[in-house]
């Protein structure tokens, strides 16, 4: 495959990242459908797609945050003071709705702030989904949740979403996950096909595009991908982890890889977390997004699983890509992801797994610090190679 | 500040609480020396259900604020951030990680330091029950329970998004409970005793009873009591709460207040301010702050903290229904409802206790206590027209707090609220 051939596959997926509300006004400006944003991680948003309406997972843009600060204090994670921020501007107003869950604090406190700025005109509810997946009950829970959040939704659409409908919209999704699976696992193999910059340009574009679209783009840039010999390994192969509900910054996936490291896997929300589950396509709907929600095979923080499960996740997944060395990601003030920390650094230094953990803001303030720890880090991986 | 030092008259009542909460604290150890199972819990409702199946309960607020009001907190700290914490965590959590770590030998105490308090006997069940639903909480127990290999129970009230879930929730909470109670016939490996509970939920009442009846007593003016007097009072209606002396104390300290009202004395020497304090008390900083108020002839009357938690409900406590009694007091509280809830019921504490002006304490690793802040300045400034400030601080870790911001800002508060009196008076 040429250059140029890959360019043209990658070029509607790095607009719609780019600019990703852009992406989302100009399909309600085009009258085709309404638009509905969720906040990060467990939400089914094959429950907004089947009400005929376009699902929008929230995405963490450039802008510093300003205005925002009449309302949230600067100790609240990125994506939080972000979400404020641009509510606070009126860059949230063009939705027709918003539904958060209540997947930590900062969420559920992003979520009232919004309550209390947004115009009415965008409407708003929180999904609270169980949060202790030990607990008696915990389908039923989740049943009665997603039942009502699908009344808000069918209020909000009005009009009902059949359970064929909603059959449907599962198959759609899965097919799009099992692309993307299809796309990493050709970069596990190797590295070099696409950059992790691309790949996590080619996840977010899947969060705010038109599902059905999509998924040919999808489609087309796989099959090009498959075209392409496997390339000699040129770096040291590195797993990315961490960030669990919000994209790295570009620039520091672009610093890391500048290094000269190949992210041979990830376990990123804007990466594999993403898309690693189905839901299944036979039974009641309902209940296949229910277990598609309590599934425990990724361990999240955010909900109890009566162990610190993800630490033990990920020294798995980095033997399996067979990463001799780990970055983990920690976006400051996630607290979800501090309280794990320390039980990953005991675990990767069990497992004799180099790591090195990177804190990220919402404002990049200066990349040449990280630069130079990315670089010592590196060097440690060689030295050690040699 | 230019301004006189004055000492606030701290009530004299509430210099024995101190004594108490240690002798509490010792009572534990004593009783898992004598082979009892200990229960380590964060929030209110775990000691009473725990106490129901006679099991000791070592609250983690308790032990930690009163280890941070007398500066002693920094070592559980250190504890913790060895084994990788940040200090962007909830101090409380940290502080108490730091104390699983030490109570498992995990991490070696700087010998010059008096051991009695920083180590405790190991957990066998560790209880979350965050005030609202927060999920610091449960990651705080989880953590917990996973450096002492032992359960975590999670007993999480759902939050309060709009009316329609209260009833929900309220059942989701019993139900809870009772789960929690199965859990603990467990651990004990006998029938829970219900009995017990009533008796429990009696004292409870009876000390929450009390105690509103001091807070109420500070509306009076000038106010006999501060907000740090009751910050301090928090012990009786929670740790203490059935043990010995505990009422005893809290009718002293209603003795005190309504002696001080019949002789005309304040907290304040002499008060001109009177001001709402919201979020954790910077328990560090608790002498330094009380001093502050004082020399600004500013009284802190009310808090959310104080008031607004702990069992506000007195009234809906029925000892016959223990389980509904801790529902309505934990799933209808404030910091459980949306920003319009809390505002009401700020508004209703400002308006009772004649507030002048409100003091946002940014308890800054604790996200569940600050993200009404600017919702309650903007709201119930519109309604009362009075005046707000945000001050730096945290419940347990001093660094967080700043000596020169905070006098700046408070002076600044008094002169507005003094400058919207001179224009009223023209």
């Amino acid at each position: 495959m040429s250059d140029k051939r890959l360019e043209r596959a990658l070029a509607p997926f790095r607009e719609a990242a780019a600019r990703p509300y852009d992406t989302v006004k100009a399909c309600k400006a085009s009258g085709r459908t309404q638009v509905v944003g969720c906040s990060p991680m467990h939400f089914p948003e094959e429950l907004i797609h089947a009400a005929g309406m376009l699902p929008v997972v929230l995405q963490e843009t450039e802008e510093p945050v300003t205005e925002g600060f009449a309302h949230v204090h600067p100790f609240f994670c990125g994506i939080t003071r972000n979400a404020i921020d641009l509510a606070a501007r009126g860059g949230l107003d063009f939705f027709d709705g918003l539904i958060y869950s209540d997947i930590c604090i900062q969420n559920r406190n992003a979520a009232l702030s919004l309550k209390h700025i947004l115009p009415k005109g965008v409407r708003m509810a929180l999904a609270q989904f169980p949060t202790v997946l030990s607990r008696d009950g915990v389908f039923e829970d989740t049943l009665r949740e997603l039942g009502k959040v699908r009344g808000f939704i069918e209020n909000l659409a009005g009009r009902r979403i059949e359970d064929q409908a909603l059959a449907e919209s599962i198959r759609l999704f899965n097919r799009n996950r099992g692309l993307l699976r299809r796309l990493f696992d050709l970069c596990r193999e190797s590295p070099g096909r696409l950059s992790m910059r691309d790949r996590q340009i080619v996840v977010r574009a899947g969060m705010v595009m038109p599902r059905e679209e999509y998924g040919r783009l999808l489609a087309g840039l796989a099959t090009e991908l498959e075209a392409v010999e496997p390339m000699t390994r040129s770096g040291q192969p590195l797993f990315l982890s961490g960030h669990l509900c919000q994209g790295p910054k570009l620039d520091i996936v672009d610093l890391i890889e500048g290094t000269g490291v190949e992210i041979v896997d990830d376990d990123l929300y804007t990466g594999r977390r993403y898309f690693a589950l189905d839901a299944e396509t036979d039974g009641p709907p309902l209940e296949a997004l229910a277990r598609r929600i309590l599934d425990r095979t990724v361990p999240v923080p955010t909900r109890s699983d009566g162990e610190m499960g993800w630490a033990g996740y990920l020294v798995d997944r980095i033997r399996q890509s067979g990463a001799r060395g780990a970055i983990l990601l920690i976006a400051k003030y996630c607290e979800p992801h501090l309280f794990v920390y320390p039980f990953m650094k005991a675990a990767l230094a069990e497992a004799g797994i180099p790591y090195l953990m990177l804190e990220t803001e919402h404002e990049v303030v200066s990349l040449e610090g990280m630069r130079t720890r990315l670089q010592a880090f590196v060097e440690m991986l060689d030295r050690k190679a040699i | 500040m230019d301004e006189i030092i004055k000492e606030p008259n701290r009530l004299e009542s509430v210099s024995k609480i101190g004594a108490m909460m240690i002798a509490s604290f010792l009572e534990i150890k004593e009783q898992a020396a004598r082979g009892s199972k200990v229960v380590w819990a964060n929030g209110l409702p775990a000691f009473l259900l725990a106490r129901g199946a006679g099991l000791p309960v070592l609250h983690a607020e308790g032990l930690i604020a009163g280890l941070a009001a007398k500066g002693l907190e920094k070592p559980l700290q250190e504890a913790a951030e060895e084994f990788g914490m940040l200090p962007d965590c909830c101090s409380y959590a940290r502080s108490f990680i730091g104390l699983a770590r030490i109570a498992r030998g995990d991490f070696a105490l700087n010998p010059d330091l008096d051991p009695t308090l920083y180590r405790m006997p190991p957990p066998d069940l560790y209880v979350n029950v965050p005030g609202a639903g927060c999920g610091t909480g449960r990651l705080w127990g989880d953590s917990v329970a996973a450096i002492c290999g032992v359960p975590a129970f999670h007993l999480e009230p759902r939050f309060n998004w709009d009316e329609s879930d209260q009833a929900y929730n309220f059942e989701d909470y019993i139900r809870q409970q009772k789960q929690f109670i199965g859990l603990l016939e467990e651990v004990t490996g006998r029938p829970y005793d219900w009995d017990r509970l009533r008796e429990v939920m009696g004292h409870v009442k009876k000390a929450v009873t009390l105690r509103q009846e001091i807070m109420d007593l500070c509306a009076h003016k000038p106010s006999p009591a501060s907000f740090f007097d009751m910050a301090a009072n928090i012990g009786p209606v929670c740790h203490l709460v059935g043990l010995p002396g505990t009422v005893g104390l809290l009718d002293d300290m209603k003795q005190e207040v309504e002696q001080r009202i019949a002789q005309g004395v304040g907290s304040v020497p002499n008060e001109r301010y009177r001001l709402y304090w919201d979020g954790i008390m910077t328990w560090p900083k608790l002498g330094v702050l009380g001093r502050k108020f004082a020399s600004l002839d500013a009284c802190v009357v009310a808090g959310a903290y104080t008031h607004l938690l702990f069992m506000p409900r007195a009234d809906l406590i029925d000892p016959d229904r223990p389980l509904e009694s801790i529902a309505h007091n934990l799933c209808g509280i404030g910091i459980n409802c949306d920003f319009n809830g809390q505002v009401d019921h700020i508004v209703n504490l400002c308006e009772k206790f004649g507030i002048d002006g409100l003091v946002m304490s940014e308890t800054q690793t604790c996200r569940a206590f600050n993200s009404h802040s600017f919702a309650v300045m903007d709201g119930v400034g519109r309604r009362l027209g009075i005046p707000a400030v945000t001050i730096g601080g945290d419940s347990c870790d001093e660094r967080f707090y700043s000596d020169a911001q905070t006098d700046t800002r408070l002076q600044a508060l008094v002169e507005t609220i003094e400058a919207r009196r001179k224009n009223r008076l023209r």
